[in-house]
């Protein structure tokens, strides 16, 4: 499942849009891209014995095909239009229980962006932002990960991945150069590639969720203020 | 939700998330990515491979001041290069276009391993150059993943040295020596890039400096300071400076700004290359390497040397020991010495038996020690030991204690030592209520306590000084082993040695006790009181004796007959007195009388009187005694002097013999021989018991009274006892002093010699080495040997001893006893001694006359 690096979430979004096969192709990518972050963010509002019905209710909607109408890539962040879909379908189903309790029914809503959810009573976007954020690094590190072993450098990232977060201490490039047969310096040319490969992954899925318009750093540094 | 505590990010400690990606913090992988400068856009590649059509440009891989630096392939010979080409908006500044050729002129002059080699120049489209490739990082981005270690740096620097040494060689100062201008690649190996600010020696003065754009050439951090202050006056020493700042900053991710520490005490890395780094970085390039050919040499031999000895070696021991097996939560056995590389404070070693530069235990060794027993530097403890030591017993160099101090300098209620000062103190100098000092006073108490005190803490002063030094000292030596510093190893061991050496000879020294110091003060004491009475008894004596020398001269005056009465009459007047020293001046007067007309009877009464005073001192006595028989005394008087021949002190019997010579009228064969004979056993046991004189005892006093006196055998065989002069091993008579004086005093001179008397006379007077008393025995043997038999006896032995004799004296005394004693029987033996050839004529002559009288 190797994305095309041209293409955006939203050109994603796009295409999935319609009942092709193609399309069906492209959103099942997408729940699967971001089932976690909205999994997240329903466990923090939902029961656990509904946390996962609801996640999987929320994709079914979108799965179902026309959730996803309107949506385009002048809405800006998918993050935040994610969000917004998943808080107006958490709304619109609390609203549909208290009128089922009632026994009374009422027709289904379109999803629509007039429709506020009532925000005071959901959790609060960092949840869901964080899960996003780590979502993202996941996939990022998956796809580093995945080309160092198409270039037979798999014991390599295994061993110098944990510098990416910066987390080695002074002294560790001994151990770890002997056990690849290099040179300490070596080790850190090794470092500083893996890390700056991983940055240009994370930039360039950044941008994929971003707009023409948006700064992909500043959406950095917001993922970076919800960690 | 089971977890007691959920995992932590170990780089910067918070909470990992449940969904943090292959459990690596998600906050740090976004901090990497946000603060990392964006990466060079890509945007203007296609420009670029407009421009270059005859470059494969593949990469944007670095942005400097002045130029942009792609990867490229250079297709006509099929390699990868670095292709720098100069920002667009620089190319139409000629300023810079002078400074890319310049760098491009520089970088053709060198080819060296370390410095990235120029393969072209080219100022069409724009000034550009063709370099090596480096498939590599700068060392500001090697950096990133944390600071190299020593071992690292030692690798990179000196590669360094040998760049900037060729560039030097050549005439090229590079100017700008800084990490990112330092490549490293996989391989390991190192380059210097950009040449940009690179001065050429032919340059002449620099005629540009980069004003325009507000900065000074290189970066400022890693300037010398003489290029900062004046940049057109630098020399390859600047590198130089710049290189010690890189390396600085290797070592300790820190620059060296503002009062730098050393790389050592900044992260306590390897304290041998402190030394170089701090002369790269010396502030007057005068102080620095002369080169960077000599830095490198510098810095191999100092990594290859021994560490530097000195304040930071103690904490490059840094070892501990902790023992396993534990008392109240406090291991057996701590050893901890070095900082904790942690916190950065000096370790402590806490345990029952605790050794370390901070110690606190049971027993405490270490630079400051605290514990029950303590010893060091500094020492604090129920009984402590040390250079300082508090406690409540204090031993060592300086002591304070709350009950007792053994050290140089003692301070305690109980103080010993050099210098002591306490309620009770004892030492060479003692200050305090008791005190004992050597010098000075020395009190009872003090003494008493000293000597029962100050040994045993002195013992324990000398063990825990030798204990304590040499295990101390071991386990610093063994700190020092385990911590591969063998020089610092040896030189603990040696100390080690001070404990022993120091306490042997100390331990050898016999001090005398503060008991016999009392002793010798008291009997000096008691010496000095009785010198003093004795000094004033002579002066009184002596008055005495002018008084008596004054009577003696008035009493004798037959000029004055008025003064002479006087005299007379105060001697006798002092005679009756009871003041003794009137009494002995009037008895020295009258006993010194002799044949002066002065009738003596007035005084015999009175002398009677004061001979039989009771408790009187017997000196005056014997000299009253002395005094009445010289009066015409009575029988009564002689009764009363031989009730005193037992009764009177040995040293006394003088006048005792004086009177019964005077009563005998020398003849002790009679009723006297009884009284004489114990008056001289008396003196001569008295004489076998003395070791010395007596003062004022003379055994003369009573020896000279049997001179010319007649005696019984039984004093003759006393005197023959008494006489006994010392033999040696071949049986040669040696003169004794004692023996001496009763031969010359009495035995030689008694009047009347029965064979006792002439067998000792004869055979000392054959003795050779005793030749010069055979005279006086010849002498003392004229008329008073009057057995007959004896009498031939000692003829025949005269005869024997003047045949080997020619003493002028014996030969006179001889003839005499021959004239006297010869009888016919010795007419042989006289013939034949008159026969010897070196004889006088006139004792010839002697001799013949003899010869013809006893001839019939």
């Amino acid at each position: 499942m190797t994305p095309s690096t041209r293409e955006t979430r939203w050109s994603l979004v796009t295409r999935a849009q319609g009942d092709t096969p193609a399309a069906h192709l492209a959103l099942s990518e997408l729940c699967e891209i971001y089932y976690a972050p909205v999994l997240a963010y329903i466990r923090s509002w939902a029961g656990p014995d509904e946390t996962e019905d609801l996640t999987h209710a929320f994709f079914e909607r979108i799965l179902a095909g026309d959730s996803l109408k309107g949506a385009s890539q002048q809405r800006g962040r998918f993050r935040s239009y994610l969000l917004g879909a998943v808080k107006h379908f958490l709304c619109e189903n609390r609203a549909k229980e208290h009128r089922l309790k009632r026994g009374s029914h009422l027709p289904h809503l379109e999803i629509k962006e007039e429709i506020a959810p009532d925000h005071a009573a959901l959790p609060p976007d960092a949840e869901f932002d964080r899960a996003w954020a780590c979502t993202l690094l996941d996939r990022a590190l998956r796809l580093l990960a995945e080309e160092m072993n198409q270039s037979g450098k798999d014991l390599l990232f295994q061993e110098l991945h944990p510098w990416l977060t910066g987390a080695a201490g002074y002294g560790d490039q001994t151990a770890v150069a002997e056990k690849l047969g290099l040179g300490e310096t070596s080790v850190r040319v090794q470092v500083h590639r893996l890390r700056k490969r991983f940055r240009e992954i994370i930039e360039a899925e950044v941008a994929q969720t971003l707009d023409s318009g948006t700064d992909p750093a500043a959406e950095l540094r917001h993922l970076l203020s919800v960690c | 939700m089971n977890d007691p505590s959920p995992p932590s990010c170990p780089s910067c400690g918070k909470p990992l998330p449940a969904e943090a990606p292959r459990g690596l913090c998600p906050r740090c992988l976004l901090e990497g990515i946000v603060s990392d400068p964006a990466p060079p856009g890509t945007d203007s590649l296609d420009s670029v491979r407009e421009q270059f059509r005859d470059f494969e440009i593949l990469e944007l891989v670095g942005i400097g001041g002045m130029a942009r630096v792609y990867k490229a392939r250079d297709p006509l010979v099929d390699r990868i290069v670095a292709l720098k080409i100069l920002s667009p908006e620089r190319a139409v500044d000629p300023e810079w276009i002078e400074r890319f050729t310049r760098e491009a002129r520089a970088l053709a002059r060198l080819n060296h391993p370390h410095i990235v080699q120029v393969h072209r120049f080219g100022t069409s489209p724009q000034p550009h150059l063709v370099m090596e490739y480096v498939d590599g990082v700068n060392l500001r981005q090697a950096m990133e993943a944390g600071g190299l270690s020593a071992r690292e740096a030692l690798v990179i620097v000196p590669k360094l040295c040998d760049a900037l040494h060729y560039a030097h060689e050549h005439g090229v100062l590079h100017r700008d020596i800084k990490p990112e201008n330092i490549l490293v690649d996989t391989e390991g190996r190192v380059k210097v890039v950009d040449f940009g600010l690179a001065k050429l020696r032919d340059d002449g003065v620099l005629h540009f400096t980069l004003t325009q754009s507000g900065a000074k050439l290189g970066t400022l951090a890693y300037m010398a300071p003489e290029q900062v202050e004046n940049p057109s006056d630098v020399d390859h020493r600047a590198d130089i400076y710049s290189l010690g700042v890189v390396f600085y900053e290797m070592l300790t991710g820190e620059l060296p700004l503002g009062r730098f520490p050393s790389p050592s005490e900044a992260n306590g890395t390897d304290p041998r290359l402190d030394a170089v780094v701090l002369r790269t970085l010396e502030k007057k390039r005068e102080k620095r390497f002369a080169d960077a050919e000599t830095m490198r040499t510098e810095l191999e031999s100092a990594a290859s040397g021994p560490l530097p000895t000195g304040k930071e070696n103690w904490n490059e021991l840094n070892y501990e020991y902790r023992s396993p097996i534990q008392i109240a939560g406090w291991p057996l056995l701590h050893v901890a010495f070095g900082k904790d590389e942690n916190t950065g404070k000096v370790k402590r070693a806490r345990g029952v038996v605790a050794v370390g530069s901070i110690a606190t235990g049971g027993l405490a060794m270490g630079v400051m020690a605290r514990g029950l027993v303590s010893f060091g530097v500094l020492s604090l403890g129920l009984i402590s030991s040390g250079v300082l030591s508090i406690g409540v017993v204090s031993l060592g160099v300086m002591g304070l204690a709350a009950w007792c101090a053994s050290s140089v300098i003692a301070v305690a209620p109980c103080a010993f030592g050099v210098n002591a000062l306490g309620w009770i103190s004892a030492g060479v100098k003692a200050f305090g209520k008791h005190t004992a000092d050597i010098d000075g006073p020395i009190s009872l108490t003090a003494a008493t306590v000293a000597d029962r005190w100050s040994p045993p803490l002195m013992s324990l002063q000398l063990g825990s000084i030798m204990i304590g030094m040499t295990v101390f000292m071991l386990c610093a030596a063994g700190a020092a082993w385990k911590a591969s510093n063998r020089r610092i190893f040896a030189l603990y061991l040696a100390l080690s040695l001070i404990g022993p050496v120091s306490i042997l000879p100390a331990v050898q020294t016999k001090l005398p006790t503060y008991m016999e110091l009392y002793r010798k003060q008291e009997a000096a004491a008691e010496q000095r009181a009785e010198e003093e009475q004795e000094a004033a008894k002579a002066k009184v004596r002596e008055q005495t004796y002018e008084l008596a020398r004054r009577w003696m001269a008035e009493a004798s005056r037959t000029d004055d007959a008025q003064a002479k009465e006087k005299a007379i009459d105060e001697m006798l007047k002092a005679v009756q007195s009871d003041d003794p020293e009137q009494n002995l001046a009037a008895l020295h007067a009258f006993t010194r009388l002799g044949e002066t007309r002065v009738d003596r009877t007035p005084f015999r009464e009175p002398l009677r009187r004061l001979v039989a005073k009771k408790d009187l001192d017997w000196e005056i006595r014997g000299w009253a005694i002395s005094g009445l028989f010289e009066t015409d005394f009575e029988a009564s008087d002689v009764q009363k002097i031989l009730g005193m021949v037992e009764s009177a002190p040995v040293e006394r019997l003088g006048p005792i013999a004086d009177a019964l010579k005077a009563a005998s009228k020398g003849d002790f064969t009679g009723d006297y021989a009884a009284p004489m004979f114990r008056v001289l056993q008396r003196t001569y046991m008295q004489d076998q018991k003395e070791t010395h004189l007596r003062s004022g005892w003379d055994t003369r006093d009573v020896l000279v009274v049997l001179w010319g006196s007649r005696v019984t055998p039984e004093i003759e065989k006393l005197l023959n006892e008494w006489s006994f002069l010392d033999s040696d091993e071949r049986g040669q008579i040696i003169t004794g002093r004692r023996g001496y004086t009763v031969f010359y005093f009495s035995l030689s001179v008694i009047r009347n010699k029965s064979s006792i008397s002439v067998n000792r006379l004869v055979e000392l007077a054959s003795n050779f080495d005793v030749r010069n008393i055979a005279g006086r025995c010849f002498w003392g043997m004229q008329g008073n040997v009057p057995d007959p038999g004896d009498q031939r006896f000692v003829a025949a032995s005269v005869i024997g001893i003047l045949k080997e004799r020619n003493d002028g004296y014996l030969w006179e005394q001889g003839l005499g006893l021959l004239e006297r004693y010869a009888t016919a029987d010795h007419l042989p033996a006289l013939r034949e001694l008159a026969a010897r050839e070196e004889l006088s004529d006139e004792r010839r002559k002697s001799l013949e006359q003899i010869i013809a009288r006893l001839a019939p």
